[in-house]
């Protein structure tokens, strides 16, 4: 079924390429989302995914690697995002930690520590993470999807999971110190 | 539950606390983009723009039927005309340098939401296996022990890298000794939107007796791997000889297969993809029909296009810059002209190419004729085109280098 929409849809049929992007929108915003951490950028991103979809699908050559180049299209828009502008990196949220609140509280802490954590790490490492863990491919998908060798994958996931464990277990550390010392 | 999974599951919980809903502004945008940027166009620019971009050339607008096939015919023909201005490369090498091919195109990438069409390279056609002319002697080897003496830049642009200008020292030990020895090669290469990878640049090979000089160019599906096409021209002691092959890059040890011949003309297969650069200038006007009545056609002044060019012959392989006009006839054909100049590691070509459809006939024939400048100076290389209404082009040439 997919694999006719996206012969048509090369051809120029308009109406397969909405379905094609009706199907596949959800997926890829919310992987650019997850790389970007920014509900605005993840839609310019989007945006720019869908654009270059409808503009280079006629060279794609094999339309059964649509998902996987259309993830391509997405990660490449991101980081084209996350470069345009780099304030955002900044713009940490300051969450007030309130020691009347419940266990909540350190919950909201890790989370934000984490949160601290990987927008520490590059695009390149934060896509590799979210193609592995949040869209579920395999190391070998990530990088066919990313066009670069297995073994570049293995590396920057491998960099960004000890950086993002680091964040936990030293959060976990410090929320328990709090939560002693409340 | 082991803390490894632990951690992954904590992970992929966080990953998941987030929008899975897609902003129907998007979709909106992209969807008005499509509508107004079809495949199918019934302007002449536009069909040519289309065409340029591998449009299809058997698709026939509803109502304008006549009008929007020749036309796209044009465009596509153009298209492959200017293909005959171009770059080309041939030697190979990998070692130490980043996994991966490119040639020097301009990658297109519009940051904006109107975004351009990348160059988009076809595979690279390889030569056909043929019996061995007079004189050609088949060797086979490797190229290997590579060193980078160069690395040069590496950029990235909208996410594409680029590697420009890098040098390389190899070792190629071959089983016919004249093509053996250091093997010194500029390396660069594209990173294109759909994946692909190409790459390209000069050779030179030493040894006692003489050298080889001359250029390579290939395209990779990834960026790990590629099959280059590789032209060497004979010096010193193999004056009056050429060298002709494959490198397949992917390891530490690249293999090696050519063939050595009397220098003497080479057939050329060639297709390319091309983005505009000006649309030129367009203006309709009415003509006596065949019977009599007045009949509305026109006419593009002036177009530019950038071409990204793959050829079996390196030398004619690269980008190219086509200047481009039309005109459409009374009886619905057109006729179509310009000039060409296609570019790469070992030099130039000029050109200058004409054509027509053929009206009926699904098909538009043109040919061009282009000198060598710099170091393809005193070559010729002639090209006919013909394209075909399903789309596809079929480039045929040959290269007569100088003495």
């Amino acid at each position: 079924m997919q694999h006719d929409l996206v012969e048509r849809a090369q051809r120029g049929d308009t109406e397969a390429f909405q379905a094609l992007v009706c199907a596949c929108a959800d997926r890829l915003y919310a992987s650019a989302h997850r790389i970007l951490r920014d509900p605005d950028r993840a839609e310019d991103a989007l945006q720019q995914a869908l654009i270059r979809i409808w503009e280079d699908l006629p060279s794609l050559r094999d339309p059964n690697r649509f998902d996987a180049w259309t993830y391509r299209l997405v990660v490449h828009a991101s980081y084209r995002e996350a470069r345009r502008e780099r304030r955002w990196t900044s713009r940490v949220r300051e969450i007030a930690a309130d020691p009347a609140g419940d266990d909540r509280v350190g919950e909201v802490i890790d989370r934000d520590e984490v949160e601290r954590v990987f927008r520490r790490l590059t695009p390149e490492h934060r896509a590799v993470l979210v193609l592995r863990y949040f869209i579920g491919l395999p190391v070998t998908e990530v990088a066919d999807a990313l066009g670069i060798p297995v073994g570049t994958a293995g590396s920057r996931l491998h960099y960004a999971v000890r950086s993002l464990r680091a964040a936990f277990e030293a959060d976990a550390r410090g929320v328990v110190a709090w939560r002693t010392t409340a | 539950m082991t803390r490894e999974q632990l951690f992954e599951q904590r992970l992929t919980d966080w990953l998941e606390d987030g929008p899975m809903e897609a902003p129907d502004r998007a979709l909106e945008v992209a969807f008005a983009h499509a509508r107004s940027h079809p495949r199918k166009r019934t302007f002449a620019v536009g069909l040519w723009r289309a065409a340029m971009n591998r449009i299809h050339l058997a698709e026939v607008t509803p109502g304008q039927p006549h009008r929007s096939r020749l036309t796209t015919f044009a465009a596509v023909a153009a298209a492959v005309v200017i293909g005959v201005a171009f770059v080309g490369g041939g030697a190979l090498l990998l070692s130490g340098g980043p996994a991966g091919p490119g040639r020097g195109g301009p990658v297109a990438a519009s940051p904006t939401p109107i975004a351009t069409v990348a160059p988009t390279p076809s595979p690279a056609p390889t030569p056909t296996p043929t019996a061995l002319p007079p004189g050609a002697v088949a060797t086979t080897g490797t190229q290997a022990a590579c060193s980078s003496t160069v690395e040069g830049p590496e950029t990235t642009v909208d996410g594409m890298s680029q590697k420009r200008d890098a040098v390389r020292v190899c070792t190629d030990t071959q089983s016919d000794p004249r093509v053996s020895g250091t093997n010194t090669l500029t390396f660069n290469y594209d990173e294109h939107p759909d994946g692909t990878w190409t790459y390209w640049g000069a050779s030179r090979l030493t040894n006692d007796d003489g050298s080889w000089t001359g250029v390579y160019d290939g395209l990779g599906p990834n960026d790990y791997t590629a099959t280059m096409n590789v032209y060497l021209k004979g010096e010193g002691g193999y004056a009056g000889l050429q060298y002709r092959g494959t490198a397949v890059l992917g390891g530490a040890v690249t293999p090696l297969e050519g063939t050595i011949e009397p220098l003497g003309p080479v057939e050329v297969t060639s297709s390319e993809t091309c983005t505009e650069k000006e649309p030129g200038d367009t203006r309709e006007f009415a003509v006596p029909g065949l019977d009599g009545t007045p009949v509305s056609v026109s006419e593009t002044i002036g177009g530019v296009n950038i071409c990204t060019r793959t050829a079996s012959d390196p030398r004619v392989a690269g980008t190219s810059t086509v200047s481009f006009n039309m005109r459409e006839a009374a009886d619905g054909s057109w006729t179509y002209w310009g000039t060409a100049v296609i570019e790469n590691a070992g030099g130039s070509w000029t050109s200058v190419w004409d054509g027509s459809s053929v009206p009926g006939s699904g098909t538009a024939t043109l040919a061009s004729r282009a000198v060598g400048v710099g170091g393809y100076a005193g070559s010729t290389y002639m090209q006919t085109i013909t394209l075909h209404g399903d789309s596809s082009t079929a480039s045929r040439g040959t290269i007569d280098p100088s003495p």
